[in-house]
């Protein structure tokens, strides 16, 4: 079988601009959750959330912002030119046929579409001019259109929309065209910007917003934190890697994903276990080589509880012996950007063989049992790392990651 | 039952001490009163049936019917009260009631940082 390499990331993120930020973040266990500064949000009840900050998209790329595009387009753009930048590879080689973009969210432009509505509604604007370019900035592919535009990438081009797998499935069903031989290498991943007020509302209204911190597998834990950012992975058959000398920088080597057909809201551990199982199979991984799992970890009661049952129902009690952590409360909850922003968490953990401590724990929550590092990264002899993504309407979705000697 | 349903079972819970069998008394004057109204109007249940023992199923009352009581309680009391650990292992509408009451409280709400 082709195997698909990583050979370029990036990322935008509530640590800052680039994956090094994200890396050193998630690494030092320093949260970008901040309080809420936003126009129009002073009635909301939670006032805290992980946006970027200070995000210049005009200086990020080089000058011209496309009218067409709003904030979770430029954010794809900007992690999908460091992937590139980091990759080597060059504009000639990347344009056309052989490549593909896959750039899933969970949203889409929901920014525009809040200040058309606030306008449009409300009668003291009546006649003020919305937004023209709406259309094209608020559809779901218009991050994935745009990076294609910038690159000239020509082969197929398209968004996978599954709620907070989103940015997983999009790697996943990448690297799965890849290996099928219909390109030759993809720029792949997942863009959120939906920290807007009536969108932090309607998670408040599903109670899931913690108003102080988002504290994975913590028995005290009251929710997520809502989060932005992208990032968006170069993907690359070997073949194709090494016939322009490319540095591998770890293999992407397993993918499984399932739905649970049951709950829209409540998650299933079978569904969420046989995503895990089918990633490690599709890797030829056993459970035993795992060294480190980037949990979905979202600090919702529910999920914490249900991620941890699926974990000892793939591992046993082995699983006290595997460290786990959620980057969920550096990073907020990033929804559809989530599975491509921890993807780069377990490609640096590889790379820079240390796990990612689990921050803001100040109770197990007995019912997660699990093995949850915290303090300082510690270093650790890593070979392969799974990164989980469970999604509102029971989808599920699994990547595994294997060190690039 | 297969094997995986068997690895499945959470290790055993801490012990808790018995369900509360009355209500819980609260800090203000008529709070109780107003938060089972809303629970019969939001829960949509029988005021009769809003019973210190009564359980989420024996009201029939599933996780949509507890958001719009939080709900209710939000706009009632001005607070914001996240599903917690605490809110969703409550055994009775008692325990239930008296969760909420102790989430109310500001401390509560601060940022751990």
């Amino acid at each position: 079988m082709v195997r698909v390499a990583i050979t370029g990331f990036g990322a935008v993120s509530a640590a800052g601009i680039g994956a090094e930020a994200l890396w050193q973040a998630a690494r030092d266990g320093v949260s970008g959750v901040r309080p809420l500064d936003m126009p129009r949000s002073e009635t909301l009840r939670v006032r805290i959330a992980a946006g970027v900050p200070e995000f210049d998209a005009a200086a990020l790329l080089g000058g011209s912002v496309p009218r067409t595009s709003e904030r979770f387009s430029q954010f794809a753009m900007v992690a999908a030119a460091e992937a590139v930048a980091q990759s080597g590879i060059t504009a000639e080689q990347l344009a056309g046929r052989r490549s593909a973009t896959i750039i899933g969210t969970g949203v889409g432009g929901v920014g525009t579409i809040d200040d058309n509505c606030y306008l449009f509604y409300s009668e003291q604007h009546s006649g003020v001019r919305g937004e023209a370019m709406s259309v094209p900035r608020v559809m779901p592919s218009s991050a994935v259109s745009h990076v294609s535009i910038a690159h000239g990438i020509t082969g197929p081009s398209f968004g996978i929309v599954s709620a907070c797998a989103s940015g997983a499935q999009s790697i996943g069903v990448a690297m799965q065209m890849i290996r099928s031989g219909m390109v030759d290498r993809a720029l792949a991943g997942g863009t959120e910007a939906c920290i807007t007020p009536v969108t932090m509302r309607g998670w408040e209204m599903l109670r899931v917003l913690s108003p102080r911190a988002c504290q994975p597998f913590s028995a005290d834990r009251t929710g997520m934190v809502l989060g932005e950012g992208a990032a968006v992975f170069l993907l690359e058959s070997e073949e194709s890697a090494h016939a322009r000398g490319a540095t591998v920088l770890a293999w992407l080597d397993g993918y499984g994903t399932s739905s649970d057909a049951r709950d829209m809201i409540q998650p299933d551990a079978e569904g969420a276990a046989t995503a895990m199982r089918e990633a490690l199979a599709d890797a030829g991984v056993t459970p035993g080589q795992i060294g480190y799992v980037n949990a979905h970890g979202t600090g919702t009661v529910l999920n914490d509880v249900n991620e941890a049952a699926a974990l000892r129902a793939v591992f046993g009690e082995a699983i006290q012996s595997v460290p786990v952590s959620s980057s969920k409360p550096i990073l907020g909850h990033t929804l559809g950007a989530a599975g491509a922003l921890e993807l780069v968490v377990a490609v640096q953990a590889l790379r820079h063989q240390m796990v990612p401590p689990q921050v803001n724990l100040t109770r197990p929550d007995p019912k997660c049992a699990l093995n949850l590092p915290t303090g300082a990264a510690q270093p650790a002899d890593l070979d392969a790392v799974l990164s989980n993504s469970f999604a509102f309407g029971g989808i599920n979705a699994v990547l595994l990651v294997r060190r690039a000697p | 039952m297969t094997d995986s349903d068997v690895n499945m079972a959470p290790p055993a819970e801490p012990e808790r001490g018995p369900a509360p069998t009355e209500w819980p008394v609260l800090p203000e004057e008529g709070m109780l009163d107003k938060i089972l109204k809303i629970v019969v109007d939001e829960g949509k249940v029988e005021a009769d049936a809003v019973q210190p023992v009564a359980t989420l199923e024996s009201l029939g009352l599933i996780s949509i019917d507890v958001i719009s009581i939080l709900m209710g309680i939000e706009e009632e009391f001005d607070v914001y009260l996240p599903m917690s650990e605490e809110l969703s292992s409550a055994r009775n509408l008692a325990e239930l009631i008296a969760v909420m009451v102790a989430q109310m409280r500001p401390d509560e709400l601060k940022s751990i940082g």
